[in-house]
Parts: C-alpha cells; structure tokens; sequence
C-alpha cells in the first residue's frame, strides 16, 4: 500500500512527531542537559525539515534523524560554551552508538518505566517523585526529611540502579 | 569493570545533574576518562542517560501527549490544501513554541506524572445527523461530544442535545456557533428547539435579536437573505437587541401561538406560527429510523460480497445466535464465543457481542504465516479502564505473532514479538491515541495493515489514516490460536486481566495489505 504516491512532506511530518521522543533522549544523552537538549531538538527539527527533499520514504527515519541530531549536537558544542556539556567531542563519536541503541526504543523503556515506577516502595517513589518530577534538588530534599545530602544522595543511586535494572528487565519480558 | 568504577559513574552522573554548574573540569575529564576506557561504562551511560531522558518526558507527559498526538494531516486529496495547512501548523507547532514550552523550565513544576484528571470541553452531543452533507474538514462524528465552536452544513438534519438539556434540531444551510452548554449564535439554518425547564435560559443570538428561553418550544428561521423569524409554539420567550445586554427596557416577550420577523433592513412584523413548516422531533425520530434500516441493507450487500472475497481469511459478521461466532469466509474457521453475550450491534437489527466480565472471550483459530495482514473492526468501546483490552490476542508470544489491542492509554496498537538476540521482545506500532474520553460509547471503524512489501505499519479510525510506521524487522506474522477480546496467556495461574468493555459487530482479517482507498470505502459503506 506504500506503492501509491504519498506526498513527502506529510510522510515527514508524521516520522518527525512520532520520534520526537527519541530524538530527544538522543540529544540529552550526548548533552547531558534538558535545557540545551530542547534547543537542539528545535533546530535538528529545523535541519531535518529543511533536508526534507534528501529523505526517501519509506528508508529508515529513525538512523538519518539521528545522525542529522549528532552533527547538531556538535555544532552546538561548537559554537557555545562547552559548560554542563558533559562529553568531550571525541565521545560523542564513541558512546553515539550505544545512545542510538538505547533511545531508539526510547518509547519501550519510557512504558517499562512507568511500570517501574509502580514497584517501587512507597519512600523511594516519594524521593524520585520528589527530585525529578517535582524539581527539587538533594539539598532541599535533604533539609526536608532532616537528613544529610549524602545519605540522600547514596538513596537515590540505588533507587536509579535499581530502576535501571528493572527498566531492562521489563524490556525483555514485556508481554506486550 | 568492576563495581567501584559502576559507582563511581553513577555518582558522577547524579552530580552533574545536582550541581549548578555541572561537573567541575576534573570531574568531568575523569567522566570522560572512564567512558574511554570501559566499554561497560558506555553501556552503562547510555542506559542511566535514556533513564534520565524517560524521566525527564514522564514529568511533562501531560504536554507531551498534546505534541505526539498532535493530529496528523492525513486526509483525502480533497482536503489536500487544508492538509498543508496542517502541515504548516504541525510544522511551526514541532519548530516553534511547542517543544520549547513543553520541556522548557516550569514544564510539570506542580503536577506529577499521571495524575491530571481527564477534561471534556464538550457542550452538547451530536445526537443523530442525517443526509447531513457537512463543511469544513473535520466533519463530526454521530454520538459524539462536540466543543464550543462552528457547525457549518449544506444540507441534512442534525439533532442536537445541549448538556443543559435543552435539544435542537436544525435543518441545513445552516452555519451556527455553539457557544456553551446554554448558548448558541445562529448565522443560518431553520431551528426548532426544545427547551425543558431544566435549561430555562438557554439562548440564541442572531444578528437581529438575542432569543432567551423560559421553558418552551420554538422555531428559528434565519435565511442567508437576512431575513429572519422567531415562533413560539408552546411557552414564553424573551427577545433582546443583539447587543448581549439584555436590557430590562428593551425586552419584548412572545408567548406561545405568537411569532416575529425581521426583514433584511431590520424592520419587524407579527407572524402566526405554523408548526408545520419546522421539522419535528417526531420526523427526526421516523427518518432516524428509515436510516438504520437503509444503512442495515446497504451493510448486508457488502457483508455478502466480503464473505467472497479470496484475500479475505476470516470475516466475523456476528450475525446468527448460539455459542458459534460464524466465519463467513471460505474457510470456515468458526469462533467460539465464551461468555459474551449476543446484543444489538451497530443498527437495531444487527448482532453484535458484548464484552464486559473478565472472562467474557470468543476463541478463534487463524492458521498460517502472512506476509500481508490487514485487521478491521467496528467496535463500540464502553470504557476506558487504564489497562489493555485485547481486539486479537495470540494465546503465546511467540516469535512473528501479533498482539493486536487498545493500550491504557486508549491506543490502537500492534504488538509482534521479535526474534531472538534483540534488546526487546516484541515491537509495537500504532498513534499515541486513538479513543478519548469522547469516543466512548460510539462506534468506531478501526484497522491495521501489516505489509512486509512495504516494511510499514499503519493504523486507520473511521477510515482515515492516524499512523504509518516503518517496520523494525522484516519478518511474516501469524495468529494461530488467539482469543477475540480478551488474552489466554501461557501463564499458569492468574492471568493478566485484558478484557474488552464494548461491543464488537463485526471483525475482518485480510491476507494482504488494504489500500487506504479501500479502508475508507469500507468505512463508507459501513457506517452507522
């Protein structure tokens, strides 16, 4: 049913909105901040639709949005300041594969990780609630439940380890 | 790599996220440092950066919805220009603003994951719309909420019902404004409402008066001359200037038998009311029905010639009674219903399966490998219930077979498992959403193509494209011994709860890939 002619631009539209997610990841994976990461979301969206024509439809989205959003996240490394960039440009190149591998099923791990979230003990989903979803940071967190950074800091290592493990185990047995 | 240098990454990566600044130089060298050297540490990055990255989308999934489930310009090429419209907006929507609000500072501040309660904006249901020939691209759907905004058609009869209680039906040209579950603006159109006590104060405005209802019955004519004419067939209403002021002197009230015009220039006269000359709620009711059964025999000529179609593997009709769910293909595979109960499918006249309890299933048997797979269905989902409910659930999960359902969040989605020696077992496609709050309780055209030729995957509601997604893996699909409805997983004991709610009247499976020019004929030709 592809045979028949569909206009490009819709087909890259659509490829665009449904990877928004995963390029995202990619980008903050390589950038190691979600501020910057939304910036260099926008323009690779600005790359990637003004490279429309070099798109064929029906090859692969997924690859050529990444590799667009690699050289973006480069250049970006380039002309700002590289502070709270957290890799030297070298690595980019070295760890991109494994990132590519790990946000191209960004989709399946954010499923998996709402399931997570749902076995975790009720402290450790108040202490991830806490610090990710309601921005505060470990000093704050700290002084709220009168106990040192450090002990919170070593509590939310094992709740993310923890979640890591559960997140890849999810991913392999899903039922789906 | 062993475990100090795992604990070391870790505390060096919740650092980062901690400190204002970042990792201080050496940190951050020696970050770099152990990324170099262990591969196991790239691993390991990569794995706690996708966490983070899922966080972080999980804290403003309440947005992040809005921009994936952003509707997609796939329309027929009639719509094509509109379509770039949307293109345009779905393209400024990707560039501009939208992202940069979405997971900008303040996105989520107060509100954590999940826990926003689903809005409706609606204010009055589409009751019935007959030969109703609609403008404007997004022609509504029979049975569904419609929001504040315009309702534009040539020609037909729509019922309306306000959420207030007053009803409406309105005959075509019309062009009107819903404004909110009590007030409508009519630019066109011949009305008759129906206004219950309940609802007293339910108006219209025109750009000659404003009408407010104190329980009645009344008729509204509004030609596209600018002429216009207010009967009262029963009750009492009141007639203002079209300022929306409402000033006590300038109010005028018409009791019942009693009727008032307005020429094109503004002048008004007294006009006894003809009931006769407005369409009744009676005649809407008649030619409702008159409707059904045309759309019932219009169905049963495609039904005949769908059970002949040699690409056509399994065609459940829902027709007949007893524990059989007949397979009206060729090859005669029959289903056998578990539970659900025979009921009134899409017209009175039509059988169709209720799928309530837990346990409520029909077994079925599609045996084969497929290459092509086209699944459709006409369901009626009473409810969404946070969890999966199953369409075609293949009794395992075993490599190549597919899991066809509607996910928690009410998407359409198709599951296969993968082979051996990847990340994750099975890869599922589909949209982000399919059935809101608002498609509850009416019924819906749903398919899915799987086409190897192609190496995509798409998804169709109500004959319109929602998704098209390039396969993962190139490999053929297959069904064998499933469950209609619900999931007989290979697990011993309890069993995950993925019932259907709804009813389902008829189910289609094609061993090849419909064009969505098909899709949206079959659509055509089968819609209540």
């Amino acid at each position: 049913m592809s045979s028949e002619p569909q206009d490009p631009a819709e087909t890259l539209v659509t490829s665009l909105t449904e990877s928004q997610n995963r390029l995202y990841g990619y980008i903050y994976s390589l950038l190691g901040d979600h501020h910057r990461a939304a910036d260099v979301l926008q323009e690779s969206n600005l790359v990637l639709w003004r490279k429309a024509a070099e798109f064929r439809p029906g090859a692969d989205f997924i690859p050529w949005a990444f590799a667009i959003a690699r050289f973006q996240v480069m250049a970006h490394l380039r002309d700002k300041s590289r502070d709270r960039c957290i890799l030297d440009p070298d690595l980019i190149e070295l760890v991109g594969e494994e990132v590519e591998q790990e946000c191209g099923e960004l989709e399946e791990l954010q499923v998996a990780l709402r399931v997570c979230l749902t076995k975790l003990p009720e402290k450790s989903r108040g202490l991830i609630d806490s610090r990710y979803f309601a921005g505060r940071s470990i000093k704050q967190l700290a002084e709220e439940v009168q106990k040192t950074a450090t002990a919170i800091k070593v509590a939310l290592m094992r709740i993310r380890r923890g979640l890591r493990d559960c997140v890849q185990r999810e991913m392999k047995n899903a039922q789906p | 790599m062993d475990d100090d240098i795992r604990d070391e990454l870790d505390e060096l990566l919740l650092d980062h996220q901690e400190q204002e600044s970042g990792l201080s130089e050496p940190q951050r060298q020696r970050l770099n440092d152990l990324l170099r050297a262990h591969p196991e540490a790239r691993r390991q990055f990569a794995q706690a950066q996708a966490l983070d990255a899922a966080l972080h989308l999980q804290q403003s999934s309440g947005l992040g919805a809005d921009v994936v489930d952003f509707p997609m310009p796939k329309q027929p090429t009639i719509f094509r220009r509109v379509a770039w419209i949307g293109i345009a907006a779905a393209v400024t929507f990707l560039l501009g603003i939208g992202i940069g609000s979405l997971l900008g500072p303040g996105a989520g501040d107060s509100a954590l994951a999940g826990d926003s309660e689903p809005m409706d904006d609606g204010v009055a249901l589409l009751t019935c719309a007959l030969d109703v020939e609609w403008i404007g691209n997004e022609p509504p759907v029979a049975g569904t909420p419609l929001s504040p905004g315009r309702l534009q058609f040539e020609s037909g009869l729509v019922h309306l019902e306000f959420y207030s209680g007053a009803q409406l039906i309105v005959e075509g040209p019309a062009d009107l404004d819903l404004v909110t579950s009590n007030q409508a603006i009519c630019r066109l159109g011949k009305l008759r409402a129906k206004v219950p006590e309940v609802a007293r104060g339910f108006s219209v405005q025109s750009h000659h008066f404003e009408l407010v209802d104190l329980g009645t019955e009344f008729g509204l004519d509004i030609s596209d001359g600018g002429a216009s004419e207010v009967l009262v067939f029963d009750g009492e209403v009141e007639i203002y200037p079209p300022d929306g002021k409402r000033a006590p002197d300038s109010r005028q009230n018409l009791l019942g038998g009693s009727g008032l015009t307005w020429a094109a220039s503004g002048e008004t006269g007294s006009i006894a009311p003809q009931a006769q000359n407005f369409p009744s709620f009676e005649d809407v009711e008649k030619r409702s029905q008159d409707a059904s059964q045309g759309q019932l025999d219009h169905w049963q000529t495609w039904n005949s010639s769908v059970a002949d179609d040699s690409r056509v593997v399994a065609h459940f009709d829902f027709e007949g009674d007893g524990g059989r769910l007949v397979n009206r293909s060729n090859s005669q595979n029959h289903g056998t219903i578990v539970g659900g109960e025979r009921t009134t499918g899409r017209w009175p006249g039509k059988g169709a399966l209720e799928f309530k309890r837990p346990g409520d299933r029909v077994r079925i048997d599609i045996p084969g490998e497929y290459d092509q797979l086209t699944l459709s269905t006409w369901l009626r989902m009473d409810a969404q219930t946070g969890r999966f409910q199953s369409l075609i659930l293949t009794d395992g999960y075993e490599i190549g077979h597919i899991h066809w359902q509607i996910t928690p969040n009410g998407a359409l989605q198709l599951g296969t498992r993968l082979p051996e020696g990847r990340k994750s077992r099975g890869k599922n496609y589909g949209p982000k959403s399919t059935f809101g709050p608002r498609r509850i309780g009416s019924w819906s055209f749903v398919c899915t193509v799987y086409d190897r030729q192609a190496g995509e995957v798409s998804h169709f509601f109500n004959g319109r494209e929602i998704s098209r997604q390039p396969m993962v893996i190139d490999q053929a699909v297959r069904i064998g011994q499933g469950d209609i409805g619900n999931w007989s997983a290979p697990i011993e004991g309890a069993q995950p709860v993925r019932n259907f709610v709804g009813r389902i009247d008829e189910m289609t499976i094609w061993k090849a890939a419909l064009s969505s020019e098909e899709i949206l004929s079959i659509y055509r030709q089968t819609r209540p």
